[in-house]
């Protein structure tokens, strides 16, 4: 018996071989899920654009240490006085991963066909900044109507309905990356498949097993080659965080997108791990058309009555900053701060509501999403509540769209939400609570608010933006039909001899330039 | 016994209508669809969506488009979420790995389970005995993460000896394949052993030792034949079950299931791979509980004959 225990063993190390494989040339990343789709056009999640950016260029790509848009496939660009009508000059002999020419018509092509309503692209509404970029996504405009003109090969000019500041922001959003139409039009959806698939990034896919992993390498045809240090990439789609960690821990994995919840305290002391602040916020949302939350004094008192630092530092316990306004900090933004904890006004502010100490305050219900980590929030808001204004909330939480679809319907009284930026600029964040916006779900409508975001949206001089914006954050801030709890942080771990990439607040990181120094 | 296994065919067809009728209507009624999300779409956005997936058409015209692509075409429709592969593309590359998976776990538990359950009962009350009954008590009250995370932890980061997760060449099934097998073997070790001991003390065998037949014959011949009844029944089901994928060590272990891709579709409101993959585990579960009624009869002639 123990002989055959003894040969077994041997077997299973012989056949099982080391756990361990020494590889120095190789990037082996997780991506944390398989892609939906790796077509720039049609993607909307955080780990297909990861994908995108690494295999295709858009007229801008991302810098990879400010994320600021940098010279792409196009080598430069200008801009009419009026903010309205932009030139891009593209690089001479950009080609795809085939051989063929990428020139203005290719973005031309590429961009319809993501406003085609046929293609059913998420994100074609990226694209609405076009002029009539929205009517032909609707159908109710020709090709020939949109802002995008071809001038010649190397010339793209682009006319927007407004002033955007933020555009070449979106000439780097995958939305915007142009697509091979000679490869699409043979193959159809299936153009994307490893065996059809022709890029323009620096890097191209070798193989590509579903669920399992993508292997990039290194595109030959690039037209910035020289730049690029890596030779394969692996990106792997494991979803279990706890498994991807086991895996990085054991020298299988040398990225690690995110630290499992639990095991963040344990994590933060391991000298891999990078802290930085996202671009995303954490808040309540009230529904302002309850006939207890329709009084600002109760939204505000409820506002007030809240440890936002109690709820960091014992519950997220990663350097989260306690949030008293909507924006995250964004560079050229100076945003509206609310006011700060203050149980004594709270309490007061519900008295004159009708609800001195709470007497005869109804039973709200709080709604989450399932998740541990929305519950002890929001036990903690219902603790802090009951003792500093001596009311009772009651929890409900519900399964991910069952929850959508309440807070889309407005059959709830409080609820979580987070709102992730698509580009940094306070627009993204502050245009959601515009009146019957699909995004406002509060009920909330206030016309100056509304007028100011048009405002903001026709003026050209970026300060005065700015300005304006500040203003929206404050008629906000001030009319509270959200509460903002906190601003998120990117956890994500990297071994040390990975160089050449940086912590940002999109938490994109264009692998570029990226090498190992082992 | 040909006219019963036509009759039993035949029954699977207005089962699988049922089944594919209930799936179709039950999802639609769940609040929540395959486009809503946490950034709401604008809504031409989600005009263009419904119009390219026909749901933007009567339920009952969706349903009968659904039932004729089906039964004509055998196509499950496209799925909401991938834009690149169709139901068909995706049960066809995830299940045969979740079928892979389940069939070693399933010889792994047979092997292991049949061998505990015999020992246990020809040592009953004696350390054998304690010993694979503990390791059966294991298996049945551990959650399935908890033994995956164990053996995570003893074969990969302590002895080293295969990788934390993955799908592939031989040393990535060791860990699935043994998490998987564990309550499986529980059971079978359970039910062997309980099966043993019941027919030991039966008139057959006494009459059997009475002609002298030696003991490795009386249970290999005749216990064993019989007490193995509850075993099959158990297998039947078990086999639907574990080629069909778990969604837990599929997950701990990041394989290409289809187990997990079931409930990530029961979440994600993907209409058409639920009932695509409900229709194939439905097919399973008949189909397995018909075979296991044919193996009853060989195993049992008394059932043959009734």
């Amino acid at each position: 018996m123990k002989r055959f225990l003894m040969l077994s063993l041997a077997a299973l190390v012989a056949l099982s071989g080391c756990g361990k494989k020494a590889q120095t040339d190789v990037l082996r990343y997780n991506n944390g899920t398989e892609p939906q789709t790796i077509d720039p056009a049609i993607m909307t999640g955080h780990p297909e654009f990861t994908i995108a950016i690494q295999i295709f260029e858009g007229l801008t790509s991302y810098d990879p240490k400010t994320l600021d848009p940098i010279p792409g496939v196009a080598e430069s660009w200008s801009v009419s006085s009026d903010g309205l009508v932009w030139t891009f000059k593209l690089r001479p002999n950009v080609t795809w991963s085939d051989g063929t020419p990428i020139t203005a018509q290719t973005f031309k092509e590429s961009w319809l066909r993501a406003l085609d309503p046929n293609t059913a692209a998420e994100y074609a509404y990226q694209l609405y900044v076009i002029k009539n970029g929205e009517a032909y996504n609707a159908g109710k405009a020709k090709e020939t109507d949109v802002g995008i003109k071809v001038i010649d090969d190397l010339t793209l000019e682009v006319t927007l309905e407004n002033p955007t500041p933020y555009f070449l922001q979106l000439t780097a959003f995958p939305t915007y990356m142009p697509v091979p139409m000679h490869v699409v039009k043979k193959y159809g959806d299936k153009w994307i498949l490893p065996e059809n698939l022709v890029v323009n990034g620096p890097f191209k896919i070798k193989e590509w097993l579903p669920n399992q992993k993508i292997v990039f390498v290194k595109n030959e045809t690039y037209w910035d080659k020289d730049k690029v240090k890596l030779n394969q990439i692996e990106f792997y789609a494991i979803e279990d965080n706890n498994t991807a960690l086991e895996k990085y821990l054991n020298d299988e994995l040398d990225w690690l997108p995110t630290v499992p919840t639990d095991r963040v305290d344990e994590m933060l002391k391991h000298p891999d791990t990078r802290v930085a602040p996202q671009l995303a916020v954490y808040f309540y949302r009230f529904n302002v058309t309850d006939p207890v939350l329709k009084d600002p004094r109760v939204r505000r008192a409820l506002y007030l009555s809240i440890d936002r630092k109690y709820i960091i530092d014992n519950i997220l316990k990663a350097g989260q900053q306690p949030a008293y306004n909507f924006v995250p900090s964004l560079a050229g933004y100076t945003p509206f701060i609310g006011e700060k904890e203050n149980v004594e006004k709270a309490k007061k502010l519900l008295a004159e509501a009708g609800y001195p100490n709470g007497e005869g305050f109804p039973k709200l219900t709080i709604l989450y999403n399932t998740s541990e980590g929305h519950k002890k929030i929001a036990e903690a808001i219902q603790q802090m509540w009951k003792k500093n204004l001596g009311i009772d909330v009651a929890l409900e939480n519900q399964e991910w769209k069952v929850y959508l679809d309440k807070q889309a319907k407005l059959d709830y009284q409080i609820c979580r939400a987070g709102w992730i930026g698509d580009y940094p600029d306070p627009n993204t964040f502050l245009d959601m609570f515009v009146t019957d916006g699909g995004n406002n779900q509060t009920g909330y409508s206030n016309p100056r608010y509304d007028e100011l975001i048009k405002q903001a949206a026709r003026e050209t001089n970026p300060k005065k933006r700015m300005a304006i914006l500040r203003q929206v954050e404050e008629i906000l801030m001030t009319d509270l039909p959200i509460m903002p709890i906190y601003f998120y942080v990117n956890i994500l771990m990297w071994k040390p001899y990975v160089k050449g990439v940086y912590m940002n607040a999109l938490d994109l990181h264009p692998l570029k330039e990226a090498y190992l120094e082992k | 016994m040909l006219r019963y296994t036509i009759k039993r065919f035949l029954a699977m067809i207005p089962t699988l209508f049922v089944i594919i009728t209930l799936t179709f209507f039950i999802i639609r009624l769940v609040p929540g669809g395959p486009f809503s999300r946490e950034k709401q779409l604008p809504e031409q956005i989600l005009k263009n969506l419904e119009a390219k997936y026909h749901l933007d058409e009567p339920l009952w015209k969706q349903y009968f488009r659904y039932l004729g692509d089906i039964i004509f075409r055998l196509d499950f429709g496209p799925s909401f979420r991938s834009r690149v592969f169709s139901v068909n593309d995706i049960i066809a590359r995830k299940f045969p790995v979740s079928f892979q998976l389940g069939i070693e776990s399933l010889f792994v538990a047979l092997l292991l389970g049949l061998t505990f359950g015999i020992l246990s009962a020809l040592y009953r009350n004696k350390w054998p005995d304690y010993l694979f009954t503990g390791i059966s008590v294991l298996g049945i009250s551990l959650p399935m993460f908890v033994i995956a995370s164990l053996f995570i932890l003893i074969l990969a980061r302590w002895l080293r000896l295969v990788p934390v997760a993955g799908w592939g060449e031989f040393r990535y099934h060791l860990i699935p394949v043994l998490s998987l097998a564990w309550p499986y073997m529980a059971y079978i070790t359970r039910l062997t052993k309980v099966g043993i001991v019941e027919n030991m003390t039966k008139d057959y065998v006494t009459t059997a030792r009475a002609k002298g037949l030696p003991e490795s014959t009386i249970l290999v011949k005749h216990v064993l034949k019989g007490s193995l009844i509850p075993v099959v029944s158990f297998l039947g089901p078990a086999f639907a079950g574990i080629v069909t994928g778990s969604m837990v060590v599929e997950s701990i272990c990041n394989i290409p299931g289809i187990g997990i891709e079931f409930v990530q579709s029961a979440f994600n409101r993907d209409y058409t791979v639920i009932t695509g993959i409900t229709v194939v585990y439905a097919t399973l579960l008949v189909f397995m509980n018909f075979v296991v009624d044919m193996v009853y009869a060989l195993l049992d002639p008394r059932i043959r004959y009734k």
